[in-house]
């Protein structure tokens, strides 16, 4: 690779330029470095690690083939993120869908959520941590990309528009409503935090 | 968008703004603690030996999924072919059985009507595009009388 001496400092433009020029390389310092930030993007729709893991590797190899096509209409992660969360939710439509319980008994059973009122100290519950992918699993799919983009791979309102495709506007609008029916479904694990 | 909304997500997301009033501010903490909430039940990331090495398993299957499409874009255009060749055979089979047939009738001898009609037998080799074949024979018999003196055959 004697124009790409240090592909881990190239810029993405840099490398799928490269990888575009024929250098193979360039695309393996892409998929590393995008490889662990995809796989828990992935985890966070599909919920199993197994299955998160084929996502990305399925999503990598479609991009191999598309990225020689890439015109650089948006960012080279961004760009990424959409295929890996279109393959992610195709895997969870593909599966038999699982009914949500009834909030309010389940949530009676759980922990006593004084317990837990900070959650950025304090380690979650396996089974509150189970509430709260169960009722992100409960919003509608657009809700769900946005959340998920915002929470758990904290991109700009910018980004997760490129990734979504639709505007700044309605990406906030639809996080707000997100938030807003999780809130309903969590609440007791808000109360004393607010 | 609604402003109002605008503003309590980017408060809820630690955006300074003006200063809210009291619902909405209790909205976007409310919001604020339940992005805490989410941020802590997603955190970690898959920690796979398959992480580590995925890099070249993209690749080997990448470039075998690329071997195997060129190889069925050959096999199509190898069986594409192969039809032509089959209907190419199969026309040159009919067109050299014509000709066959046409040289036999114009070379056979203007002889006096014999009592026994003259045959005339031609094959011709089909190939299908399958690779198979078949052979057809076709016999052709001159049937025409003698006229007679009133002109009735």
């Amino acid at each position: 690779m004697d124009e790409l001496k240090q592909p881990d400092a190239s810029t993405d433009q840099e490398l799928v330029a490269a990888f575009q020029a024929g250098d193979e390389r360039a695309f393996v310092t892409i998929v590393d470095r995008y490889k662990h930030r995809l796989a828990r993007l992935a985890q966070s729709v599909v919920r199993n690690q197994e299955d998160a893991l084929d996502v990305v590797q399925d999503a990598f190899v479609k991009s191999y083939r598309a990225l020689k096509r890439f015109r650089g209409s948006s960012a080279l992660y961004t760009w990424l993120y959409r295929i890996v969360m279109n393959h992610a939710i195709d895997l969870v439509r593909r599966r038999p869908r699982v009914t949500i319980e009834a909030e309010t008994d389940q949530l009676r059973e759980l922990p006593d959520p004084q317990v837990i009122t900070r959650p950025d100290r304090e380690a979650l519950n396996a089974e509150l941590r189970d509430r709260i992918f169960k009722a992100v699993d409960s919003l509608p799919e657009k809700h769900r990309r946005v959340v998920l983009l915002r929470e758990v791979e904290g991109l700009s309102y910018k980004e997760i528009a490129e990734v979504v495709g639709c505007n700044e506007g309605t990406v906030m609008s639809r996080l707000f409503y997100a938030r807003e029916r999780l809130r309903e479904k969590l609440e007791p694990y808000l109360k004393s935090g607010t | 968008m609604n402003t109002r909304i605008e503003q309590i997500v980017r408060q809820a997301d630690g955006a300074q703004g003006p200063a809210l009033p009291t619902d909405q501010a209790a909205t976007a903490a409310t919001h604020q603690a339940l992005s805490g909430l989410l941020k802590q039940a997603y955190a970690g990331e898959p920690a796979d030996a398959r992480l580590a090495f995925m890099a070249g398993r993209v690749l080997a299957r990448a470039k075998a999924a690329g071997n195997a499409g060129i190889a069925a874009r050959l096999g199509a255009v190898w069986h594409l072919l192969t039809r032509h060749y089959a209907l190419a055979c199969a026309g040159a089979a009919v067109a050299m059985f014509l000709a066959v047939s046409a040289t036999m009738v114009s070379l056979r001898p203007a002889a006096a009507p014999t009592a026994k009609p003259s045959k005339l037998r031609s094959f011709a080799i089909y190939e299908t595009p399958d690779g198979s074949g078949f052979i057809r024979c076709f016999e052709y018999e001159h049937v025409s009388q003698p006229r007679t003196d009133n002109g009735s055959s």
